[in-house]
């Protein structure tokens, strides 16, 4: 396992022959932000706390959260058939347009991210395994 | 010359540093242009990420982008950026005057 992300991008499918291109591994940073993102805050920023202290997290956010982590591109269009560009936009300028998605189809999206984090936690899990320079498939003779 | 308020330098999807202020220039041997120059200031920037290789100035207009794979760059006042940048992408005529939006 590297200790830098070599920023690299997967294709998922979606329906309709549409398609997501994400990040393949998230960084330390996309992490924190992920992190950040995914807490309730109150109107003037700072962060919603229960009575013990801790923090709240909000599952609408989390799934969002998820979702801006890795997105860097799509092929959707909008109402009026043109392509809706998310490449390069902020995280809050896509927060709005992923709000304007059809829930279904957020929930689409969503489920697609959530499968590739999910394979590729599995895929880091696997390589904690094996030791430095070990290969990754052995043969037996 | 092409110049805007602000502009982006790439690194594959992420931000390394956000520029403001930026001019681009270009410099011509008889009707053919033979470089580029980028001179902006930068406000918010990554050192690890601005570090790397290929970055990308990307210059927006309404409707689209122009992107410029920089060649090399100093930092001057670790602010003050000066860039030589490659042609952009889908410029195809070294006699134009100017990028064009397509």
């Amino acid at each position: 396992m590297e200790w830098f992300i070599t920023p690299e991008t997967v294709t998922l499918p979606l329906a309709d022959g549409r398609t997501l291109t994400v990040k393949k591994r998230l960084s330390a940073g996309d992490q924190f932000d992920a992190f950040e993102r995914m807490y309730w805050r109150l109107a003037d920023g700072t962060y919603a706390a229960r009575a013990d202290g801790s923090l709240i997290v909000s599952p609408a956010a989390m799934r969002l959260s998820t979702v801006i982590s890795y997105l860097v591109d799509w092929t959707l269009t909008g109402p009026d058939g043109r392509p809706v560009a998310i490449a390069g936009v902020s995280p809050s300028d896509l927060t709005a347009i992923l709000r304007n998605l059809e829930a279904a189809r957020f929930a689409e999206i969503y489920a697609a991210i959530d499968g590739h984090d999910r394979a590729m936690a599995r895929e880091r899990a696997a390589q904690k395994k094996m030791p430095d320079g070990a290969p990754v498939l052995s043969t037996i003779s | 010359m092409l110049r805007g308020v602000v502009g982006w330098i790439r690194w594959h999807y992420y931000t390394a540093a956000q520029i403001e202020g930026y001019t681009v220039t270009w410099r011509k041997s008889g009707r053919a242009i033979v470089g580029w120059d980028l001179a902006a200031t930068v406000v918010l920037a990554d050192a690890f990420k601005l570090a790397q290789t290929p970055l990308i100035f990307v210059a927006t207009y309404k409707g689209g982008e122009w992107k410029f794979p920089i060649r090399s760059y100093t930092l001057h006042e670790g602010h003050r950026l000066i860039a030589s940048l490659d042609p952009p992408e889908g410029f195809n005529s070294w006699s134009g005057s100017s990028p064009r939006r397509p």
